[in-house]
């Protein structure tokens, strides 16, 4: 059976503030789909919606054909994995996990059977009888998804299930989820405030932004091609500019202070309107000041080029992050170091470019 | 020198802040000690004294046999135990009631601080008064006093701190249980039954053992509302001493300061508030 997941203008109000405003998405059968955004951008209340413990002002939630927006949270068949795991305190690992089908009236002996395989894939074996405060953080988050995975739920809620954990254990979790997620096919709602996390495990990310949703795209669409400031801004590091659109024949630019961004002309733009442009520092390469930058791939993309001073640069590791300035605009970007001698300078004169299709004009 | 350092000269001298204590300090905290406890110490002595008005002081165990033959001391006692165990279970019970209604009732605005203030405002309250406005209620309903005065008058007592014992580990739940239980398919009830209840039980079984030495020590609202055929223990002991104290008092009285220490030990080992 395939059930897609409809949430379909769906608006919260906790008294007289607005939680969620008019958000309406899809999640297909199978797919990994992740709420990002800060706190208080509504991603919890809506997951809280799809579970059943809140429900919606306005606008409906739908499972395939099946209108689950008001049904009780004990009868809809999607499970919850809580941030702070909710595992019961009185009962045993083995009780815990056997709580789902305990509720099912599924009988004993199968219950255990079935606990035991589900220990077995969260590959924690054999601690039926144990305790919940016998076990680490990274177990009780473990026992907490097979809990809510016994039931074989049709959609799964994740509530930034690793958020608790350390760095580390995080980073393993991460692709053991998305590893559990493939294997067993079930559609998986993750939120979380994290976006390095949504980037490595989501099919599809929707980020949220006081109610509302900016953008919706897979990793490489959001992180590549963000459409609005906050989306730039909030996932991964930016050079954000802000200017002002000026058409010029065939030629077009964003006017920001000191320095012209050459782009595209817009047809959704006129001539002196207000924009904002994103340049991912990673994508800006170095040159000498000598004359022409180095490029950023194979030269035959329309490059943009500027002339600079080194203001700063700032060693970390693996990389640096050079700072320029250009009449007074600071621009940052990123460089790989694989020779800290070939690090530059500050105070000495630099070129900058870019690839213009690296450049992200923002609309809002 | 900064005044941190200054702080740290002065204090540095005297690394152990006890080594200026010295003994009188020692001697205080005895004296403080022997003050709280002196009065129930006496009682303990008493009931081991051979001589009754004798200086000297002789080990006996007999006032402890004779006690078994003084069938209005033991009477007295039984009831005791049975009215704590009915207002126990009564205050008990109302309490979860009262705790849940309290934290998880929707009130209308501003309703339910002052609902949880009633229900604690009895606290503070003379206790005199429930005495005399329940003797006076149960006179007027024709029912006098007796049995079901005491418990009724027991319960309004003990109800306040019950609800307070339960009310704390209500507001101290963590929601994400129960909403864990019902997101795995239990109903509102079974929720409750399998998630809501054991995780209080520390503080169900804390008020319940609250709620019986309140009742099993309570004499002011008993001595308004007892009857002759009714009499708790306490009131049965304050009927005896005022002329003459019968050496059984002393031994009883030792039995229930045992059962008043046990319970509370228990109680103050379950508490989680």
């Amino acid at each position: 059976m395939t059930s897609t997941l409809h949430v379909d203008s769906v608006t919260k109000d906790f008294g007289s503030v607005r939680a969620v405003e008019d958000v309406s998405f899809t999640v297909e059968q199978g797919k990994f789909v992740t709420l990002l955004g800060p706190s208080g951008c509504g991603k919890t209340t809506t997951l809280r919606m799809i579970a059943g413990f809140e429900t919606p002002t306005e606008g409906r939630v739908r499972l395939g054909d099946h209108d689950i927006t008001t049904e009780e949270p004990y009868l809809r068949p999607t499970s919850m994995v809580f941030q702070n795991y909710a595992l019961f305190p009185h009962k045993t690992v083995g009780e815990n996990v056997g709580f789902g089908l305990k509720m099912r009236d599924v009988p004993a002996d199968e219950r255990s059977e079935r606990i035991a395989k589900m220990l077995e894939l969260i590959e924690l074996p054999g601690i039926e009888n144990r305790g919940i405060d016998e076990l680490s953080g990274g177990q009780q988050q473990r026992v907490a998804l097979a809990r809510a995975l016994i039931t074989e739920p049709e959609v799964l809620l994740l509530d930034e299930p690793l958020g608790a954990l350390d760095l580390k254990l995080r980073k393993n979790m991460q692709v053991e989820l998305k590893n559990l997620q493939e294997e067993l096919g079930i559609t998986f709602v993750y939120v979380t405030h994290d976006q390095e996390e949504a980037l490595t495990m989501s099919d599809e990310i929707i980020i949220l932004n006081e109610g509302e949703i900016e953008q919706r795209g897979t990793p490489t669409e959001i992180y590549e091609s963000p459409q609005t400031r906050f989306v730039a801004d909030f996932i991964g590091d930016t050079n954000l500019l802000d200017g002002t659109y000026v058409e010029n024949g065939n030629s077009a630019a964003v006017e920001c202070g000191s320095v012209d961004v050459p782009i595209d002309s817009l047809s959704a733009a006129a001539d002196g309107q207000s924009l904002s442009v994103s340049i991912r520092p990673e994508k800006i390469s170095l040159g000498d000041g000598a004359g022409t930058g180095t490029g950023n791939g194979n030269g035959n993309e329309t490059a943009v080029t500027l002339r600079g001073e080194v203001e700063d640069v700032i060693y970390q590791g693996n990389v640096a992050k050079i700072h320029i300035t250009i009449d007074g605009t600071e621009l940052v970007l990123e460089q790989q170091v694989i020779d800290t001698v070939n690090l530059p300078t500050p105070g000495s004169e630099c070129t900058i470019s870019w690839d213009q299709e690296n450049t992200n004009v923002l609309t809002g | 020198m900064s005044v941190a350092d200054s702080i740290r000269d002065r204090v540095g001298s005297d690394s152990d802040p006890n080594d200026g204590a010295g003994s009188g300090l020692k001697l205080a905290t005895l004296l403080t000690y022997l003050f709280l406890y002196g009065p129930i110490l006496v009682v303990v002595l008493m009931s081991f004294d051979a001589g009754r008005y004798g200086l000297r002081w002789d080990f006996t165990t007999e006032w402890y046999a004779s006690l078994a033959t003084r069938s209005d001391l033991i009477g007295s006692l039984w009831l005791s135990i049975q009215i704590g165990i009915v207002v126990m279970i009564i205050s008990t019970v109302l309490a979860v009631v009262a705790a849940f209604g309290l934290s998880r009732f929707d009130w209308p605005k501003r309703k339910g601080p002052i609902a949880t203030y009633l229900i604690f405002v009895p606290l503070t309250l003379p206790i005199i008064i429930y005495g005399i406005g329940l003797f006076v209620f149960f006179t007027q309903l024709g029912i006098g006093r007796g049995f079901v005065p005491i418990v009724v008058g027991h319960v309004l007592y003990t109800l306040p701190f019950a609800t307070l014992v339960v009310g704390a580990g209500v507001i101290g739940l963590d929601r994400t249980l129960e909403e864990a239980a019902m997101d795995l398919g239990a109903d509102p009830l079974t929720t409750f039954r399998e998630v809501t209840l054991p995780a209080l039980m520390p503080n169900i079984v804390a008020a319940a053992l609250f709620s019986f030495t309140l009742s099993f020590d309570e004499f002011l609202i008993s001595f308004f509302v007892s009857g002759s055929g009714a009499v708790p223990l306490p009131v049965r002991i304050w009927g005896m001493v005022r002329a003459d104290i019968e050496p059984e008092v002393y031994a009883i009285s030792v039995i229930v300061l045992l059962i008043s220490i046990v319970i509370a030990a228990m109680a103050t080992r379950l508490r989680r508030f």
